[in-house]
This record gives C-alpha cells, sequence and structure tokens, in this order.
C-alpha cells in the first residue's frame, strides 16, 4: 500500500472516531431535550388544568341563578314590567 | 543496561505457549463478539426493545362544546392515572416505614445536643412516608374509597405486575406520589371530562364514557370532530418508568376541534328550571321543551325532564338519558290545527275571513265520531283555534283535497329526519295520502293519525314566525346561514299567526301564555295517548306551542308535558312554562317589546321611565 493509501485510511479512520463520539453527544443532547420537552409538557398539562379549572369557576360564577340572586340582593336590581319599559326605535 | 544485555532464550517456548494462549482467548472473545454482534444481532436487540421500548399513546385533547356565545357546556382537564407494580410499591412502602421506625427509634435513645439533628433526620424520613400515606388518603378520598382500603387492595394485587392505584386522578393528587420517586409508580395522561351545566343540558350535550368516547348526544353525534386523534410515539424507558428517550413519532398527535352549538346556555338554564318545576308540580311523567329562533333556524334550547347529570356516570338508567323532544314521536294533537287552516289557505280552500259551521259539534264517519265539548255554532277562524273545536278543524280538513293537506304537512317536514344534527332523531310518521279515508282526512286536521316528535313539530311552527320560509333546523353553529324554502306564502303566515293570537287572549285556551310585554300567538293542545288499540282517556300529552313577538315574530317556543296527574283538557298545564321561558328568551335576546300598555302615557312618563329602566 502506497503512502497515500495508508494516510487515506488514517484520515477515514479518524473520521469514523469522530463520528462516533459525535454520535453519542448528539444522543445525549438529544435526550436532554426530550427531557425538557417532558418538563415543558408538564407544565403544558398543568397550565391547561388551571386553564379548564378556571373556565370551569367562571361558568359557575356565570350561573343565571348567582347572577340572578346577586343582582337582586347586592345591587337591588329588578326585572322592569311591562309598563316601566319603553322602547325608542331608531 | 544490564537488562538488554541479558539474554533469556530459555524461555521461548513458555513465552510461545503464552502468545498463543492469549491470541486463542482473544480469538475467542473476538468470534463471540461477531457472533453476538452479527448472527445474534436481531435477536438480542429485540429482547432489548421489549424491556426498554414502548409505544406510548399520546392522548388527543378533546375539543370543547360551547354554547353559542363560547361559554363552555363540556371542557377537558387533563388528569392522571396513576398505576404501580404492587410488589416494587408494597416494598418500598415497608422499607420507608422501616426507615421511619428506625430514626424515630433513634430521636427517642438519643437526647440533648445532637435532638435537633436527628430530628431533622427523622422529620425527613417520616415526611415521605407520611407523604406516601397522605397520598394514599388522598386517593381514597377522591375515588370514595373506605379510608385505609388502598393499601390492602394492594396487598391483594401483589400477584399481578400492574394495578391501577387510581384512574382520572387530579394532578396534584398524583404528583403528590409521583414527587416520591418511588420504583414501579408511574402515571399516564389522561383527560376527563366535566359539564358545567349538569343535568340542565344533559340530554342536548351527552357524555362520554371512561375511555373518553361519545356514547350521548352531541359528544356522540360529533365523536370523531371532537376526539381528534391519538397520536403514537415509540419511546426508551428506564429501570423506573420513566422516559428518557423519543425515539420516532409514529403517528403525529391530532387535538379536537371545538364544536359550537346554537344553545345560549341562559335559555337554556332557565327552560330546565321552569319546565322541571312544573313537570314535578303537576306530577307528570316527563317533559320537553324547545326553543327555536325562526329566522335561522337555531335551537336556542332544549330540555327534557327527567334529566341525568352526565358529570356522574353512576346513576344512569337508560330512560334518564333519551332525548325524548327528538326521539320521541307522539301524535300532536291539537297543535296541528293551525297547521291545517294554512294548509286550506294555501290549497285556497278558504279564505281567512270565512266562518265554518260546526253544529250540532259532532261528525260521524260511520262507527267513527268526531265530537267538541259543546255545539260551538257557526264560527270564525280565530274562535275555531281559541275553543279548539275539533269538528271545525276537521270540516276544514275536509274542505281541500287529500294531496294538498299531504304536500303541505310533508313540506313542513312531517315523517322526514329533521337532520338537526342529534344522533337518534326520529322521522315520525306521515302516511301516504293515497291511503287516506276520509275519516284520516279529516282525523290528520286535527292531530291525530299522524306522529311527530316535539322538534319536528316546532319547526314546523317556524314558518309562521318567519314569513313563511322554513330555514333548515340546527343545533351547530353554521358559518353562514343555509337558505331556507318559502313553504307558505307570507300572507298565509300572518294571517294564521293573527288567528293564534286569538288563542292567547283572556278567555282563550292559552290564557296563561300571555306574556308580559309582548303579543304572543300560539296553540294548546291534547294528545291522548293510543295504547292497547284505544285512545285513553286519563293518559295524555298536554302542550303549548307558539311564537313571539306576533307583531314581528323571531322565536318559537314548545312545551310538551306527559301526563300530568290533574284534570287538563285544554293544555294549561304546559302554557305557564311557555310564558316564562319565552319572557326570558325576548329578555335575554333583547327583543323590543310590542305590546306596552299606553305609549303615550309612557312618553310622556319618559323621565321617569328612563330612570327606572337605568337601574334595571
Amino acid at each position: 500500500m502506497n503512502r497515500g493509501g495508508l494516510l487515506t485510511l488514517a484520515l477515514l479512520y479518524f473520521l469514523v472516531i469522530a463520528l462516533a463520539l459525535m454520535i453519542v453527544v448528539n444522543r445525549h443532547h438529544s435526550r436532554q431535550l426530550f427531557a425538557e420537552l417532558q418538563k415543558l409538557e408538564k407544565e403544558r398539562d398543568e397550565l391547561s388544568a388551571d386553564w379548564s379549572r378556571l373556565k370551569l369557576e367562571q361558568s359557575v360564577l356565570l350561573n343565571q341563578v348567582h347572577v340572578e340572586t346577586r343582582s337582586k340582593q347586592v345591587l337591588k336590581m329588578q326585572k322592569p314590567r311591562a309598563d316601566n319599559i319603553k322602547v325608542i326605535r331608531e | 543496561m544490564r537488562r538488554k544485555a541479558l539474554k533469556s532464550p530459555v524461555f521461548q517456548g513458555r513465552r510461545l505457549f503464552l502468545m498463543l494462549t492469549l491470541l486463542i482467548v482473544i480469538g475467542i472473545l473476538m468470534l463471540r463478539a461477531a457472533w453476538l454482534e452479527i448472527f445474534q444481532q436481531e435477536w438480542l436487540q429485540q429482547q432489548a426493545d421489549k424491556r426498554q421500548m414502548r409505544v406510548v399513546t399520546v392522548p388527543a385533547y378533546r375539543g370543547m362544546i360551547t354554547d353559542r356565545n363560547g361559554d363552555p357546556m363540556a371542557i377537558s382537564s387533563p388528569v392522571s392515572s396513576l398505576w404501580c407494580n404492587p410488589q416494587e410499591l408494597l416494598q418500598a412502602r415497608e422499607e420507608l416505614r422501616h426507615e421511619y421506625e428506625l430514626s424515630r427509634q433513634v430521636t427517642d435513645a438519643t437526647v440533648g445536643d445532637s435532638a435537633a439533628e436527628k430530628r431533622e433526620v427523622q422529620e425527613l424520613a417520616s415526611t415521605r412516608f407520611a407523604r406516601l400515606e397522605s397520598g394514599f388518603r388522598q386517593i381514597e378520598k377522591e375515588l370514595g374509597l373506605e379510608e385505609g382500603s388502598l393499601p390492602a387492595k394492594l396487598k391483594e394485587a401483589s400477584s399481578k405486575q400492574f394495578f391501577y392505584l387510581g384512574r382520572q386522578l387530579p394532578l396534584e393528587v398524583a404528583d403528590t406520589i409521583l414527587a416520591l420517586d418511588l420504583p414501579g409508580v408511574a402515571a399516564t395522561r389522561e383527560y376527563r371530562r366535566y359539564y358545567p351545566l349538569a343535568e340542565t343540558a344533559g340530554h342536548v350535550v351527552g357524555m362520554t364514557n371512561v375511555d373518553g368516547n361519545g356514547i350521548e348526544g352531541i359528544e356522540k353525534a360529533r365523536n370523531e370532530v371532537l376526539a381528534g386523534k391519538n397520536g403514537q410515539t415509540r419511546v426508551v424507558r428506564d429501570a423506573k418508568g420513566k422516559l428518557v428517550e423519543s425515539v420516532i413519532s409514529m403517528e403525529e398527535m391530532q387535538p379536537g376541534q371545538d364544536v359550537r352549538l346554537t344553545i345560549d346556555r341562559r335559555i337554556q338554564y332557565f327552560a330546565y328550571k321552569e319546565l322541571k318545576t312544573q313537570v314535578s308540580l303537576l306530577n307528570a311523567k316527563a317533559g320537553s321543551l324547545v326553543v327555536l329562533d325562526a329566522h335561522t333556524g337555531e335551537i336556542l334550547a332544549m330540555a327534557n325532564v327527567p334529566s341525568f347529570n352526565p358529570n356522574n356516570r353512576k346513576e344512569l338508567e337508560p330512560y334518564l338519558y333519551r332525548n325524548r323532544a327528538v326521539t320521541d314521536k307522539s301524535e300532536p294533537g291539537s297543535t296541528l290545527k293551525p297547521l291545517t287552516i294554512a294548509a286550506a289557505l294555501e290549497a285556497r280552500a278558504l279564505g281567512a275571513d270565512v266562518e265554518v259551521n260546526t253544529s250540532p259539534g259532532e261528525i260521524k264517519f260511520g262507527k267513527y265520531s268526531v265530537k267538541d265539548p259543546k255545539d260551538y255554532g257557526s264560527i270564525t277562524l280565530p274562535t275555531l283555534l281559541a275553543k279548539s273545536s275539533n269538528v271545525g278543524a276537521s270540516r276544514v280538513a275536509l274542505l281541500m283535497n287529500a294531496r294538498d293537506q299531504w304536500m303541505f304537512l310533508s313540506r313542513l317536514g312531517f315523517g322526514q329526519t329533521p337532520n338537526a344534527g342529534f344522533s337518534g332523531e326520529t322521522a315520525g310518521m306521515l302516511t301516504n295520502y293515497t291511503q287516506w279515508s276520509k275519516v284520516d282526512r279529516a282525523s290528520h286536521g286535527y292531530g291525530y293519525g299522524l306522529s311527530s316528535s316535539l322538534l319536528q313539530l316546532t319547526h314546523a311552527y317556524a314558518p309562521f314566525a318567519a314569513n313563511g320560509v322554513l330555514m333548515p333546523i340546527s343545533i351547530y353553529k353554521p358559518e353562514k346561514l343555509g337558505f331556507g324554502q318559502q313553504v307558505m306564502s307570507p300572507n298565509t303566515a300572518s294571517s294564521v299567526l293573527r288567528m293564534m293570537e286569538a288563542v292567547v287572549q283572556e278567555g282563550g285556551t292559552g290564557e296563561k301564555a300571555i306574556v308580559d310585554g309582548y303579543r304572543v300567538a300560539g296553540k294548546t293542545g291534547t294528545a291522548y295517548k293510543y295504547i292497547d288499540g284505544q285512545y285513553q282517556n286519563d293518559r295524555y300529552l298536554t302542550s303549548f306551542i307558539g311564537v313571539a313577538p306576533a307583531s314581528r315574530p323571531r322565536l318559537v317556543v314548545a312545551v310538551q308535558i306527559d301526563e300530568p296527574k290533574i284534570d287538563d283538557s285544554g293544555g294549561r298545564a304546559a302554557a305557564p312554562v311557555f310564558s316564562k321561558v319565552m319572557a326570558e328568551a325576548l329578555r335575554l335576546l333583547d327583543v323590543p317589546p310590542d305590546n306596552l300598555p299606553d305609549a303615550k302615557q309612557a312618553v310622556q312618563q319618559a323621565p321617569v321611565v328612563n330612570t327606572v329602566g337605568g337601574a334595571t
């Protein structure tokens, strides 16, 4: 085998080693990213749980009975009778 | 230097032997490695994958069901299902307990300087054990189990490899246990469905089963859109069951889409409440109610009693979750009379201002006869409706030919599935006119011999409120309005509407349907049930269908009450519900009143009126 051939072989050898190391590094990196993804997904779940809980709470507070009793008792409102209504047509 | 000088040919043989032995050993090892790598690689890889690789399902978020304003009617919330390997968990629990006991003894034994330090140690151990125990308590509480029953269950299941500690737990509860980092415990993410309107809208919205598939109502009808598509990912798991790496995403998860209904939850709530009150007041078997926007064909509310709470799957019985307004058909009875008059007007069989002679209050067809409670004599069409004369309606029906009558009813949707978007819609029944005898023509005139669901009947009234246009009915909020069909002339629609106003006057059968501030047109109805070959005098459906405001109609509200336990021949039982629901719906939709007491006086008192109006 001539000199050039040997050199190429050595080069390829180191290349293979380097690539193998890179695979290891990348794999590690991808696992780290996956761990982070899981963390973020968990966070997203918590947030969306919060969101749906708040949405539920909101809809409980918007409950007709609740609104009606509060407007009647706290704000002293009442439904207008027909003779209290005046319609202004544009 | 001396070393180099020293010759050692003496051990040549040994050296060679050693070299050879080493070479052979190395060779064997390499061969073995090559064997494993080349010939057994596939099998080994499989074994490794079996132990580490898992295909994990990524659950899709189920879409919301919202009302017309975007308020949630069904919403998914993420929950955790906690599972474990019972053996490993029990062992870990024992170790924790041991640690806890030990540190307590140590603290008991030591006094003095080190007490503080020891207490810290004990606290640390006890919190881990205590945290596990309190986590168990929380699960028991969440699932309604007896306190302390979970460890016993674990022991029972200790021969198994897999045990659900609890399904669909709130995230915090699952996290208290997961945070302990115990071997053999892991959680799966799932979604749980919540229904903020509970039993108020149970029939419309429906519900899902434990696995998240819609089994009733809209949840079932639109399951595919709501559910989305679960994704699948191949992952590598470590010994503790934690995910280490996602190798490949096999199927992309597609979240479910929201479904927007035409329901207005405020009207829905009120309608259900009023219906329920009335049904229990009358000790009736059941009741249904539909609120329809005639101009758009949108169902604003639909309620049924008895109802069910979709949040609680335990207490369910089949008869509870039938959406009666959609799935049950019955003979409409007197509520069909305005349609008969409209059909006759359309067929030009009579004019709007004619009088119909109902003497002597009875018509005989061979062995059948149609009767009125008394002889009303010669009556106008509004009076016919107000008194709900069967003889009059029969006479009107007999004035036109069967084909016209059938065509008209068929155009209004009788005998056809309404296609509103529910599952299990009934088409009702409308036999072909070629089979009709004279009796059938008459009985169709006052609402017997055909059947329909309450939804169909409500829909059939919509043209009266929309200048004779029948809009396709829908429970889903459309992007843009569909095209309606002109089923009767605007003239016919408005004259029948005027006639129906006579029903809702003092002295009419629909007196109790009067809505303060609005002109109302409507019709009462009583339909006796046909059981065992004859009509039952004591078992009937009483109903009221009405349109308001009569001057510029917008809404149709239909109420039907099944077997009220009172004497009610004129449909009086349903009218109060109609009145209350209609009043509330018109108010909520900001429909201006058209029947204010005295307009002139109101103008004069304008300032006063305004202050009152401002306060409301």
